[in-house]
């Protein structure tokens, strides 16, 4: 067998994982976001259409359920990412997925203090608005987080394939 | 930092990640016996369950994480290429959601007769179906990192999967045994599938002795003979706490019977991770 040595830039982080496996992880980094968008859409319509007036929602509305199920798939995909992170040497991934997991975890309590204060801006407490922005905010960071851990995973796959592991398929 | 790479096909190639996936499947167990537990706990004792009740925040964080670490481990099957632990752990991390959505619909509805039975059968339908998956990826990931991947289909390993399914038809049961319109039927089939997993457990022990004495009497695998009988010991109680049960326990004898069941559950995981042979003396 021919070796070949490169160089890589310092920083550069590609694991052990290989290059399918990277594929693989990426395909899910994308499904993530996908479920970003739709748990965004769906927050969205609950706070705009549903609890702007004197309406509320509670646990088991059905968009609600929907809403919690998407956030659960999230999760777990989060959860996921950071777990191959930590097996297979890729420190950078796992730490930026490790702060998305906990940011969600963050924003779930928020949703649950939303929920259980009330469920509605109009005739609920104060606790119940500090649970909206809580939901909001930690799930701005989950995103951005995700998307830097997606960075990576993308930047190393360019780099695999860049020195000749696009060939082989693994 | 330099990267070495060959012409043939072993760029970032896994090497040993087996044991890793058995670490991650050993936390699943947990966090399967753990979420069955508090979920026992919580239809017995705990009355018009809320969001904010403390046992449903603790039963939701232990199920979330049994569910997220199936995905994991899933995942990591396939990364791994592990077909058969990586198709069973997606079909069983879909289940779970589906029991999560049933929880949440239950916690809209408490009162409901219809809706408190279909969350105990799909919620349990989770926990008896991750029973034999949990095992079979248990032994599949310890065999791959031991190299002897043969023993998660041997005749032991099957006989320990059989229990598992045996067990989870049990609590399947038991769950049927809350609705008044199924009582009589479901207290048969739980008395029927407890009896055979009690069989069940008891061929697991012969067969860890025979097999591990096939190649001479000196090869036994005394962990898994040990795990077994500690196995059947917690089904025999679990068994026996349920006789009491029906002639005039109250509920807390359920939440015992449980907690003794899942034990049955814990030692049949070591059993079927534990090595199938031990040499005890050394060859002349």
């Amino acid at each position: 067998m021919v070796m070949r040595t490169f160089t890589l830039p310092k920083g550069e982080e590609l694991g052990t994982l290989g290059l399918k496996g990277l594929r693989m992880t990426l395909s899910l980094c994308y499904a993530n976001f996908l479920l970003y968008l739709v748990l965004y859409i769906t927050g969205m319509y609950i706070n705009i259409y549903i609890t702007s007036g004197v309406s509320t929602i509670g646990i088991g509305d059905l968009l609600n359920i929907f809403h919690m199920l998407i956030a659960t798939l999230n999760f777990a995909i989060c959860f996921i990412v950071m777990t191959v992170g930590f097996l297979y040497g890729m420190r950078r991934v796992a730490f930026f997925s490790l702060g998305a997991v906990v940011s969600i975890i963050v924003a779930t309590l928020g949703g649950l203090l939303f929920l259980s204060s009330g469920g509605g801006r109009e005739t609920s407490s104060s606790a119940t608005l500090a649970g909206g922005w809580i939901m909001s905010a930690l799930f701005m960071l989950a995103l951005f987080l995700s998307y830097y851990a997606t960075l990576k995973v993308m930047r190393a796959v360019r780099v695999i394939e860049a020195v000749g592991g696009a060939s082989s398929g693994e | 930092m330099s990267l070495t790479v060959g012409q043939a096909k072993d760029t970032g190639r896994i090497s040993s990640g087996a044991m890793k996936l058995a670490y991650l499947v050993g936390l699943q167990g947990a966090f399967l016996a753990a979420s069955y537990l508090v979920g026992i706990w919580l239809t017995t004792e705990v009355q018009g369950a809320a969001v904010t009740t403390p046992e449903v925040i603790e039963h939701g964080i232990v199920s979330a994480g049994f569910a997220v670490l199936t995905g994991a481990v899933g995942f990591v099957a396939v990364l791994q290429h592990r077909r058969g632990v990586a198709l069973a752990n997606l079909v069983l991390f879909a289940v779970t959601l589906v029991g999560g959505t049933a929880g949440f619909f239950f916690l809209a509805n408490n009162s409901d007769p219809t809706v408190i039975s279909i969350t105990n059968l799909t919620m349990m339908s989770a926990i008896g179906f991750g029973m034999p998956v949990t095992a079979y990826s248990l032994a599949a990931s310890i065999g791959a990192a031991r190299g002897t991947e043969k023993e998660s289909m041997s005749g032991v390993s099957l006989m320990i999967y059989m229990a598992l399914v045996s067990l989870a038809l049990t609590v399947v049961a038991g769950a049927l045994t809350l609705s008044a319109a199924f009582y009589m039927e479901a207290v048969v089939i739980h008395v029927g599938f407890a009896a055979l997993t009690v069989s069940l457990t008891l061929g697991v022990l012969i067969l860890s002795v025979l097999e591990g004495g096939e190649n001479s009497p000196m090869t036994w695998a005394p962990q898994r003979i040990v795990f077994a009988l500690l196995s059947l010991a917690a089904i025999s109680i679990a068994g026996a706490d349920g006789v009491i049960t029906i002639y005039g326990g109250g509920v807390s004898y359920v939440v015992v019977m449980a907690e003794v069941g899942v034990l049955a559950y814990v030692f049949l995981m070591f059993v079927s991770g534990a090595p199938a042979g031990m040499r005890l003396r050394g060859r002349a």
